[in-house]
Formats: C-alpha cells, sequence, structure tokens
C-alpha cells in the first residue's frame, strides 16, 4: 500500500466511524488511481453490513456482457468484481455467484473480460448459464408480463448489481438497471420496444440490494459494444448505493445526460430517488 | 519374444496416438488464448493425401509444411507402417475387428485396387482444382464425426442427465452447438467401423484412399519382408492373419503391408524376418490394375467430374481464400474449433463439391469479431492470416418490409447495439412511418455502411423479428 493509499484508507475508515452507527450514507462516491482500491474503499465508507449478512448466498451481477478487454470499459472493470466479491465474503456471506447472460459467447467474454480470473482469485463460483437453468416467472410489470429468467437469480439471498456506465444508442445509457437484462433469458431484443419501462419492470422485480456502479473507465459512444480506445474516458469513479434511481441518475450525468427516460420512470414508481446525498471520499 | 515386445510396441504407439487425436480434438478451441500453435492440427498438416490433393488443386505450396515433409520422408523409409501404428481411424478399425472377431465369414474377397481407382478419381478432381477427395481421408472422417456428431451427443447426453447427476454438469459444453452435417458424418463413421464385422480391417484394406496414396509411396519401402525358404513349411497361416491383405507367404505387398510384425510372431517355425535394403522391390507386388481399367475411371472422371460443380457464392469462414474449395480439406478443425459454432459443414444439398466445407451459418450464430481461432486452426491455409480489422466475410442488408422501426415505427436497433465494429456499421437514421394503425410516428431505423459492415452476422443472430430483418449476403 502507497502511503497516499493508506491515507485514502484512514479518511475512508474516518468517514465510516464518524457517520457509522447514527447515519449511513445513502450513497459513497470515491475516486482514485486503483479500480480495485476506490471500490474497497467506497464500500467500507458505506457499510459492510448492508453489503451481505452471514450465511448469506450472494448473486454479484456485473456486466460480462461483450468479448472485449477491460481497456475498452464494454464490461464491468474486473478489480471492481473482485473487490465486491471480497467485501461480500469478508462481510459473511457463504457463497458468493458471479454470472451473466452475455451477448457474447460466454466462454469468450468470461475470460476476455478478466473477471473469471479475478472473481476466482476472490473466491466466487463462476457460474456459465444453460438453458436448463432458465424458468418462467410471473414478473408483474407494466410492459414485462412474464418472462424467462436464470433460475440462479431466484435462489440467492442477495443481487449485487456491478455495472459498468457506457453509452447506448437506444436507452442512451446503459448502466445499473439495463444491466438487469443479464439474468433473463429468451430473445431479450424485444425488451427494446418499450426499453425504459421493461428494466424499471426488471428493477422492481429482482430488487438488487446493492449497486455498486463502475465508472472507472466509461465508454462514450459507439456503446454498448465500443471497441474503440478514443471512446474511453478515464473518469475513476466508483459509486456504492442502494437508491438504483439515484445511481442510474448519477450514472448518466457522466455521460452528460439528465434525467434519462428510465430514471424518471422508476421515481414514479417508487423505485428511489434522482436526487440523493452522495459522500464523496 | 522379440516380437511379442514389437507387438506391444505397436499397440503402445496405436493407442498414443488414437489418444493424442482426441487429446488434440478436445484441446482444439477458444480456452483463453487467441493465437493457437499449429501442433494442434500437426495429425492434419502431416496428411500426406489431405495436403497433396490440396496442394494439387489449388496449385499452390501454401499447404507444405515440415510436418508434411517429415510424413513424406518417413513412408519413403516404412511404407505404410503409418496404417499399422499411428492412424487413429486404422486403430479404431483393428479395435473394432477385435471386438467383432467371434464373427468369421466366409465370403468372396473384393480386389484391392478400388482404393487406386478411388485415389484416381480423386486425383483428377484435385486437377480440375476441385479438393473434393479430401471428403474421404481417414483424420478427416474421425475428426468430422467426432465434431459434428460424436462429441455434440455426448454433451447433449451429459446436458440431460446433469439434472439427475449434477456432477456430470461441469463436462458438458458451455453452449452445445448444432451441426448440419451430423448426420451424414457420423454414419459413415459408423459404416466404416461396421464393415469390420466383413472382414478385420476392411476400410483399411479396399477402400481408403490415404492408404492407396501411402502406398504407391511405399514401393520404395525399405523394411522389407522376407522368408526364409528353408524354415518354412508353407502352411500359409501368415496370408490368413494378416490383416492388410498384404499376402507374405504367397509374394509379398509392400504397398500393402502395415509392418505389423503380426506374421513374423505367430509364424510358426519363425521362418519370417524383415530387414532393410534400398533395393528395388520385386515385381510381384505390382498394383495389379489392368491398364483399361485405369484409363476407363481416367476418362469417365474426366468428363463427370464437371457436373460436381457446386455454388460458390456462399458465406465463408474469415480470411477464407477465393480457391476455398480447392485448399480446403474438409478435416473440421475450423468447424470444431469455432467458439460461437456459425462454422458450419455444408450437407450435400449445397452439392459435391462443397460438401463439408465449413459455411457461416448466420442463420444459427455469428462470427466473433476479436476471434481469431480458425486462421490457425487450418492446416492448408484455405482460412488465410486475418485480423478483427481486416475481416470481411459477406456484407448486411435490412429489409425493410419487415424491419420493426421501418415497417411498425416501433423502437428496437438492436442490431446497431450488438454491431462490433468499433465506429458500427449500421448507423441510425431518423425515419418517419405510419403504423399499420395509420400513426405517423417516429423512430431511429438501421441502415448499414456496405464499406464498414464484414458480414460477421450478429445483427441477422440478435434481431428479434422472424424471418429475420437483416440478413447477412455473399460479396
Amino acid at each position: 500500500m502507497k502511503r497516499r493509499d493508506f491515507f485514502r484508507f484512514l479518511m475512508g475508515s474516518a468517514a465510516y466511524f464518524l457517520l457509522g452507527g447514527k447515519e449511513k450514507p445513502q450513497a459513497v462516491e470515491a475516486k482514485g488511481e486503483d479500480p480495485y482500491e476506490i471500490t474497497r474503499r467506497a464500500l467500507r465508507a458505506f457499510g459492510l453490513e448492508r453489503v451481505a449478512s452471514r450465511g448469506d448466498v450472494v448473486l454479484v451481477k456485473p456486466n460480462i456482457g461483450w468479448d472485449r478487454k477491460p481497456e475498452q470499459a464494454a464490461n464491468t472493470n474486473p478489480y471492481v468484481v473482485k473487490a465486491v466479491v471480497e467485501a461480500a465474503y469478508e462481510a459473511g456471506a457463504k457463497k458468493v455467484l458471479v454470472l451473466d447472460n452475455p451477448c457474447n459467447p460466454a466462454k469468450r467474454t468470461y475470460y476476455r473480460s478478466g473477471i473469471a480470473r479475478e472473481a476466482k482469485k476472490a473466491g466466487a463460483e463462476v457460474v456459465f448459464l444453460r438453458e436448463s437453468h432458465l424458468v418462467k416467472k410471473k414478473i408483474g410489470g407494466e410492459f414485462l408480463k412474464e418472462w424467462e429468467v436464470y433460475r440462479q437469480a431466484l435462489e440467492v439471498d442477495r443481487i449485487i448489481d456491478v455495472p459498468i456506465v457506457k453509452h447506448h444508442s437506444l436507452a442512451g445509457a446503459t448502466i445499473a438497471m439495463k444491466n438487469l437484462m443479464g439474468i433473463i433469458g429468451g430473445r431479450r431484443g424485444y425488451l427494446h420496444r418499450h426499453i425504459h419501462t421493461a428494466v424499471v419492470d426488471l428493477t422492481a422485480f429482482f430488487k438488487p440490494t446493492l449497486y455498486v456502479i463502475d465508472a472507472y473507465r466509461v465508454l462514450r459512444a459507439h456503446g454498448p459494444v465500443g471497441g474503440n480506445l478514443s471512446d474511453v474516458i478515464l473518469t475513476k469513479r466508483v459509486l456504492v448505493t442502494s437508491d438504483p434511481v439515484g445511481a442510474d441518475a448519477w450514472g448518466a450525468r457522466l455521460l452528460g445526460l439528465e434525467n434519462p427516460p428510465w430514471v424518471k420512470i422508476g421515481e414514479e414508481r417508487g423505485l428511489g430517488l434522482r436526487k440523493m446525498k452522495v459522500l464523496k471520499i | 519374444m522379440k516380437y511379442r515386445i514389437l507387438r506391444w510396441a505397436r499397440r503402445a504407439s496405436q493407442a498414443f496416438f488414437l489418444l493424442l487425436f482426441f487429446y488434440l480434438f478436445l484441446k482444439t478451441g477458444f480456452f483463453g488464448s487467441d493465437e493457437l500453435s499449429p501442433w494442434l492440427s500437426f495429425f492434419f498438416r502431416s496428411d500426406l493425401y489431405a495436403v497433396g490433393i490440396s496442394i494439387l488443386a489449388s496449385r499452390t505450396l501454401a499447404a507444405l509444411s515440415l510436418f508434411f515433409l517429415a510424413m513424406a520422408a518417413s513412408t519413403l523409409l516404412l511404407g505404410r507402417a503409418f496404417c499399422g501404428w499411428v492412424c487413429p481411424l486404422g486403430t479404431l478399425n483393428a479395435l473394432f475387428s477385435w471386438l467383432f472377431r467371434a464373427k468369421k465369414r466366409k465370403f468372396k474377397k473384393p480386389p484391392l485396387k478400388y482404393k487406386y481407382l478411388l485415389l484416381l478419381i480423386f486425383f483428377v478432381a484435385a486437377l480440375y482444382g476441385m479438393g473434393l477427395g479430401a471428403v474421404l481421408d481417414p483424420l478427416a472422417i474421425l475428426f468430422r464425426a467426432a465434431a459434428t456428431a460424436i462429441h455434440p451427443g455426448a454433451n447433449f447426453i451429459a446436458e440431460k442427465l446433469s439434472r439427475l447427476i449434477p456432477a456430470l454438469s461441469s463436462y458438458t459444453l458451455v453452449e452445445p452447438h448444432l451441426f448440419y452435417g451430423a448426420l451424414s458424418a457420423g454414419l459413415l463413421l459408423l459404416a466404416i467401423l461396421l464393415l469390420n464385422l466383413v472382414e478385420e480391417r476392411f476400410w483399411c484394406r479396399y477402400l481408403c484412399p490415404y492408404g492407396a496414396l501411402l502406398s504407391l509411396l511405399s514401393r520404395a519401402n525399405s523394411l522389407k519382408l522376407k522368408i526364409d525358404l528353408k524354415k518354412c513349411t508353407k502352411c500359409g497361416i501368415c496370408d490368413a492373419i494378416c490383416p492388410a491383405s498384404a499376402t507374405p507367404f504367397s509374394g509379398w505387398k509392400p504397398g500393402e503391408c502395415y509392418q505389423c510384425f503380426r506374421c513374423h510372431e505367430v509364424c510358426p517355425e519363425k521362418a519370417i524376418f524383415s530387414e532393410f535394403s534400398l533395393r528395388k522391390n520385386p515385381k510381384a507386388q505390382s498394383l495389379n490394375l489392368r491398364r483399361r481399367e485405369v484409363l476407363l475411371t481416367a476418362a469417365s472422371s474426366l468428363l463427370a467430374l464437371p457436373l460436381l460443380r457446386a455454388e460458390k457464392r456462399v458465406l465463408r469462414p474469415p480470411g477464407a481464400t477465393k480457391d476455398f474449395t480447392s485448399r480446403c480439406i474438409r478435416c473440421g478443425e475450423c468447424v470444431k474449433g469455432c467458439p460461437t459454432g456459425v462454422l458450419q459443414p455444408m450437407g450435400l444439398f449445397y452439392g459435391l463439391e462443397n460438401y463439408s466445407t465449413p459455411r457461416l451459418a448466420t442463420e444459427l450464430s455469428y462470427c466473433e469479431y476479436d476471434c481469431l481461432l480458425c486462421q490457425y486452426l487450418c492446416p492448408t491455409g484455405a482460412i488465410g492470416p486475418f485480423r478483427p480489422q481486416t475481416k470481411k466475410m459477406g456484407v448486411a442488408r435490412v429489409d425493410r418490409s419487415i424491419c420493426l422501426p421501418f415497417a411498425y415505427g416501433q423502437e428496437c436497433i438492436v442490431c446497431e447495439e450488438h454491431c462490433p465494429v468499433p465506429t458500427k456499421a449500421i448507423k441510425l437514421i431518423d425515419v418517419e412511418t405510419i403504423t399499420p394503425q395509420g400513426k405517423r410516428v417516429k423512430t431511429r431505423a438501421p441502415v448499414v455502411v456496405e464499406d464498414l459492415c464484414i458480414g460477421c452476422g450478429i445483427c441477422e443472430n440478435k434481431c428479434p423479428q422472424s424471418p429475420r430483418a437483416i440478413k447477412v449476403y455473399p460479396l
């Protein structure tokens, strides 16, 4: 650990102790050079006990959608995932699953994103999804009434949504809520007809308990696949919150989007608040 | 004693190469590395028959490798030892012959010459630039059947059983693929294995064109079988047990002999021995082909083969050369290695010339933008070198009459979302559509920039419409 990192750690811990017990921060934003370190810091400041409870089986859902390398910022940063998995275990989780239903073949995306490697190092079980894992489920949303969902997402005690902030040509951006499209099956292109309502429906159905937003690198154009390094900017930030609406509003702002439609719909449906107090560390 | 050791050495060698073949088979694919070693396909790179056809048909030396030269040299020295010691299909045939051994049938033995005539037909085809002959390459037959029928079949069963036995699930494929050529490839292998019921190693004796080629090359076979006439009691047991019809007693045929030393071992008088000699083999071992048969076969192939020509404008793997059907040896390496399962062997429906050559089956899957594997697997360079930026397989076209935004004014752009070209080969334009309800709606709709489109087919694959509103067509 470098001295600077050590002081940062002290600051984070101080913030944690100052706020701990009485008022928990709504959201914590950490900034720094190392994606692993800032995620760790943010999670600690947010409160490890809010990450997982003793004996939980936790599903960590990063974006592992594309056959791209971490620098291309099409998938969640592998070190952010590693920090989240470790935090879940530190909080007492019994088992942590890491999975995604990717757009490109899983055996490539899992490896090329670096997520399989880092998640395994942190002790997570990396699950390759199969069709036999799908179950039809009542979603009960405004647009999505019924859909095929991966069994694992229903069986775990809690879901931690770990998206990356990216440009998306239809929705404008893909952040926390849209990331949940990775734990459903079927012909997902159908959701694009009413994408904003659909992702809110999914969020209301799955109710992740925690959102860790990776904005270490942000893909600003030609998303969600990207590929050009010139479309990627280094923002070196991570946000931890339990509010999907606030999380997406925060991420969208990084892409220059104010109040995108699904954020508004999410707030109207009572999933969270667009404006939240963010503790910056 | 000496020959017993040799027998076990031969069995060990056969087992080794059979296991190696399947080990390399299982290693053929994406396991984290984008580059693959040429050793993965060394069985095919050293395949004198298939690579020979590729060289002849394409009239380039691109497929020539050290593997090939080493194999050629060893054949000149040792004849068809490959059949007896290495060939995995030969080993399977021997294994099945042993399993079926109870059934000793009396039947009129066919002549040995058909495999030579088959070789001649494929030789003429190669002169026409058709790489057709590789379809019957023994290694390719085995590999194709394993890749398209046996392995996916085993996976399917394991996947079903894994509901009962969860431990099995780790042995199944992540994405079980479907293969078009499965039935014909599987049946061909099955037929060859069942032919061992008729006679031991029936395929190797009478039909295998690779065997025929090795046979022709092995006329300089320098490991020569000899009989000590002073010891020989003319019992003829060596002729009877020979798995290759090489008839050591009634005139040894060096072109048929697998160098298996079985006759040496069974000879009750130990009268059979082998010795190295560079002298030409005596005349008694000629192929027994009549000039008329050869001329007739050559002439009819010359006339008939052009009828087998097939459509060339099909979607091919990235990096495919212009003379793809000449160079491709139908081995199935790329089909097995393709992580998305988009490379599919073409069925008989596409014509015999195309049979079992790989096609980009965009209706099933798509070519992964960053994937480079097939160029490293192709043993003949039919799939030439390429990078993601130089892939150009076809071009996508939008059918506006069924495309959701164009035809119904609905939001979609799934194709644009998935387009992997860094600057997007699918652009969005603003359109105003009159919906079936008569409403005027503004939406964004996809158009393809042909220069940028690489024809990978992910757009076709992810299109939510049925039939797909965007499809890839050959250039």
